[in-house]
């Protein structure tokens, strides 16, 4: 029987936590790490960003620093970027700071709602494919679109539940049910625009393989106890669905046994 | 020559390289990704990339990120 403890694939490596964590916008690194232990991920994003003018100005190591200690596994990513040259400039840039050939492609195509643009997403994932890296595409949830990425050589796909920090929560469920139902092997992880533990249950719910959030931590009253409600919520959604949620239905069913009206025979 | 560094200018002689413009400039090595007109140097590639007069140079280092 499957357990809310089997592992989840990414790429050739094997991880049990299905939370996967921004680090941007905390109020403060000491907050950000007991976030970041509370919440049990295994999955910490990073950006980079040009240094100022004035290099020794740079305040950013502190984090780093903090992050590094933490042992988690980065994700960068490739936030910023507008065109597939300057993601695959990036995520190079990105492999040699953290060592690592994961990359979070992200290639913006609108200012207003920072939705990927999915063009030039393709053509940035074929060639980072090319190069070596996992790739886990920041993505719509057009099946097409998946397919295209998926044939570059992505293994896993990160389809938004909503844009980027808006906290909307999953606003195209069916069309994410679709996306599961076509894409069985592939790693799925819901990102951008979670803003509740209650939306992060319901990504998990429809068998999504994990979720990456970071607005919604960040940015509470208690990111600590929030890292906790996320957490809780994503083992939760996963256990209901491997446990099999009930179809809805238009009609009710009595769920006590009794034999008709009690007094009437 | 003038090149730019991270959007400042900046005079450098001619037949520089990019690992000796950085260590001039006090940059750690270890500790940024550099790229030249928006294209990436590898750190072991840095002392062969001669740079040229207007050279668009921008280092670039890790932050938080979501």
């Amino acid at each position: 029987m499957q357990t809310t403890h089997e592992l989840i694939q990414f790429g050739d490596i094997q991880l049990s936590s299905r939370f996967l964590m921004g680090t941007a916008g905390y109020p403060s690194p000491q907050v950000l790490e007991s976030a970041i232990y509370a919440s049990e991920t295994e999955i910490l994003t990073m950006g980079i960003k040009r240094q100022a003018a004035n290099v020794n100005a740079s305040g950013g190591k502190t984090w780093w620093d903090l992050i590094r200690k933490t042992g988690k596994r980065i994700l960068p990513n490739t936030a910023g970027c507008r065109t597939a040259a300057e993601a695959i400039a990036l995520a190079q840039m990105a492999r040699e700071i953290f060592q690592t050939n994961w990359v979070k492609l992200e290639v913006v195509g609108d200012d207003y709602t920072l939705q990927p643009d999915t063009f030039e997403l393709v053509k940035a994932a074929e060639k980072l494919v090319e190069l070596g890296f996992e790739v886990f595409p920041y993505c719509t949830e057009d099946i097409v679109v998946a397919q295209r990425l998926v044939d570059a050589g992505c293994r896993i796909l990160m389809p938004w539940a909503a844009p980027i920090g808006s906290g909307q929560g999953i606003t195209n469920r069916e069309a994410l049910i679709r996306l599961r139902d076509r894409f069985p092997s592939v790693t799925l992880i819901v990102d951008a625009g979670i803003g509740a533990p209650s939306h992060a249950a319901e990504a998990m719910e429809i068998g999504f393989d994990g979720v990456l959030l970071n607005s919604a931590i960040a940015q509470a009253k208690d990111p600590i106890q929030m890292a906790i409600a996320f957490r809780d919520a994503i083992r939760a959604g996963r256990a209901g669905y491997l446990a099999g949620i009930i179809p809805p239905q238009p009609f009710a069913t009595p769920s006590t046994p009794v034999t008709g009206q009690p007094f009437t025979l | 020559m003038q090149v730019s560094i991270n959007g400042k200018s900046i005079d450098i002689a001619q037949g520089s390289d990019l690992a000796t413009v950085l260590s001039e400039l006090g940059i750690q090595p270890e500790q940024c990704a550099t790229a030249v007109n928006g294209e990436f140097v590898a750190r072991p590639l840095r002392s062969e990339r001669i740079l040229h007069p207007n050279d668009q140079v921008m280092t670039f280092e890790p932050i938080t990120g979501g």
